[in-house]
């Protein structure tokens, strides 16, 4: 049955429920009626009186309620806690919450409720077993009365929650160089305080410091840790392009791929951003979504909100179309990372389109392979499969390294070749 | 993409429902005189189907598991012979099915202390249906029940469609 209200004013709502039970109820009085016989009656009387008798018995007024929630977790675990405290007109235990999950988050358990001081506290644990972005809109909430057949909205639930898994390594991204695309007359080189350069001085440590990174002698002398903070001047473009074509691999499999692409460029984005270079963000799809090359964090937002609505296209546009409109964008020259699968000759053919307009191209290609193989030891026949899958993964990437140099990205959970490649780009040469 | 969290799957069974349909549907199977105690058959095979369906995986499965129970109690109420006893059972198997409703293992525990108004005026009305059918002569009190409830709930439906203020005092979005 499905639970959408059935009939009703705009705030209070009969449940399909109720009008099953008016049709049972109103059988039974038929029947009765028909039979002369009141047995039928009395059966009849609480089916027809209950729906009513629910509505005269809640709250005459959408309640109020008082709506708090936030993200919890590390890693892969995602955890969204929240607690829902309404006026004195309903019971917290009358309330029915219903939170949407995205689609790059997996269920681990049921959502879990408890009433503990006038509040209905939810916990809904998930799962992020790859990189992801995603957007939890805020939970339905609605009071119900206790027997199901009857419903109102409440006022006062609002807000959106942004989950962001990716991999930890993204934290070094700070030593990758970046060229200057345009030397500007009086240009000055910003000085960014981070993990790499001149030792600049000391702070108190943070939980994601790196233990290496660690003034363990001040840290002792003072009975507290603290960290060593770097300086480096230095002033960097890059754009990252979001390949949100469909590919052969089917669309499941795409929007997998895009969500775990969606997550990278965030993270990579945000690791440029604190080190105060200018980051543009493009997501080609049909055709050109970009953000232009600006720094801030006011950026930032533009870059997550630009990426929270980059979704997987219908029809795949043409790989020349994206590199004319490009140039609209982003000066040549610029380092420019693509995110694509390589599924098929539309990634190439896009990397190949950017390098001859004078751009600087470095292809991340999240591979298919741990997605369509998945984690399980496959049996012989797969075995083979696989390894003839691995082989022309293996192809493909290395007929893309003709073009530009491209980084295999299949250990979802790390970027450490990415960035070991950044820091000391390869000397093998490019065609 | 998103999909929809489940409400908690059970928490606790909520016995009270079943207890009372095992109360008032086991009477009336009994008393129906049904051959080869087709009564008792017929109200522990829907006692059996509504118990299924509620500790189902399923949501939609828990949300329909009092339909079993309301076609076994107007079966057997048909069937039913007419005494005075009959009719209070047939009045507490209509209760029967809002508390199974009311004691959902859907929802959190209590629901039968919160939704006690909205039970107790179904029960105050078979009260009195009863009350009025044990006072009055035979013939005549079947005649006045039906009457009643069905005036009375021809009355509430019009009263409730031309009156949607009664429910709600919400302002409408548009005033």
């Amino acid at each position: 049955m499905s639970d959408e209200p059935l009939f009703g004013p705009p705030s209070l709502r009969f449940r399909p429920r109720s009008l099953a039970l008016l049709g049972a109820g109103g059988v039974l009085l038929l029947v009765g009626v028909v039979a002369r016989d009141p047995i039928p009656l009395f059966a009849a009387v609480p089916l027809l009186l209950a729906p009513a008798a629910a509505a005269l018995a809640g709250p005459k007024a959408n309640p109020k309620v008082d709506f708090r929630w936030g993200e919890t977790g590390s890693g892969a675990q995602v955890s969204i806690a929240g607690s829902v405290r309404p006026d004195r007109s309903v019971h917290p235990g009358d309330l029915v919450v219903e939170l949407d999950r995205p689609g790059g988050l997996l269920e681990q358990g049921p959502v879990r409720y408890a009433v503990k001081e006038g509040a209905l506290e939810f916990t809904a644990s998930w799962a992020a077993p790859e990189p992801t972005i995603a957007l939890v809109g805020a939970p339905s909430v609605v009071w119900r009365d206790p027997a199901g057949l009857v419903e109102r909205p409440v006022d006062g639930v609002s807000g959106q929650l942004v989950v962001t898994r990716y991999p930890p390594e993204l934290l070094r991204l700070g030593a990758v160089r970046l060229d200057r695309t345009t030397v500007l007359p009086g240009e000055t080189r910003s000085r960014r305080i981070g993990a790499t350069g001149e030792f600049f001085g000391i702070r108190e440590a943070e939980p994601e410091d790196p233990p290496r990174r660690l003034n363990w002698r001040a840290s002792a002398r003072v009975g507290r840790l603290l960290a060593n903070e770097y300086a480096l001047e230095r002033t960097g473009d890059v754009v990252l392009l979001l390949d949100a074509r469909p590919s052969e691999l089917g669309a499941a499999i795409d929007e997998r791929l895009l969500s775990i692409g969606r997550a990278a460029v965030d993270g990579i984005a945000e690791s440029f951003l604190r080190i105060k270079s200018r980051v543009g963000v493009a997501v080609y799809g049909e055709f050109l979504d970009a953000v232009p090359l600006s720094t801030g964090r006011a950026h930032a937002f533009r870059i997550r909100n630009a990426l929270l609505r980059a979704h997987l296209a219908e029809t795949p546009g043409p790989s020349e179309r994206c590199a004319v409109a490009f140039r609209r964008y982003y000066p040549p020259g610029v380092t420019t990372i693509v995110l694509s699968p390589l599924a098929d000759e539309n990634g190439r053919a896009l990397v190949s389109h950017l390098r001859r307009r004078g751009y600087r191209v470095v292809v991340l290609s999240p591979s298919p392979l741990p997605l369509l193989l998945g984690p399980r030891l496959p049996a012989e026949d797969e075995e083979l499969a696989a390894r003839l899958a691995r082989l022309e993964r293996r192809s493909q990437v290395a007929r893309t390294w003709r073009v530009a140099p491209a980084i295999d990205w299949e250990e979802f959970r790390s970027l450490g070749g990415f960035v070991e490649f950044l820091k000391r780009p390869t000397t093998r040469r490019i065609s | 993409m998103t999909t929809k969290s489940p409400r908690p799957s059970a928490r606790r069974f909520g016995w009270a429902g079943p207890a009372l349909a095992v109360v008032s549907l086991g009477w009336l199977g009994v008393a129906s005189g049904l051959p080869e105690e087709g009564g008792a058959v017929l109200a522990a095979a829907a006692i059996g189907i509504g118990l299924v369906l509620r500790s189902a995986p399923a949501s939609s499965g828990r949300e329909a598991s009092w339909t079993p129970i309301a076609v076994g109690l107007g079966i057997l109420a048909v069937v039913s012979p007419l005494t005075v006893l009959a009719e209070l059972v047939a009045g507490l198997g209509g209760l029967a099915v809002i508390v199974w409703m009311i004691d959902s293992p859907d929802r959190l525990a209590g629901g039968i202390g919160r939704g006690g108004l909205a039970l107790a005026l179904p029960a105050l009305a078979v009260g009195v249906a009863w009350a009025s059918s044990f006072l009055l002569p035979p013939g005549v009190a079947s005649v006045g029940i039906a009457a009643a409830v069905l005036a009375l709930s021809l009355a509430a439906l019009a009263f409730l469609l031309g009156r949607p203020d009664l429910f709600d005092r919400s302002g409408a979005a548009t005033s």
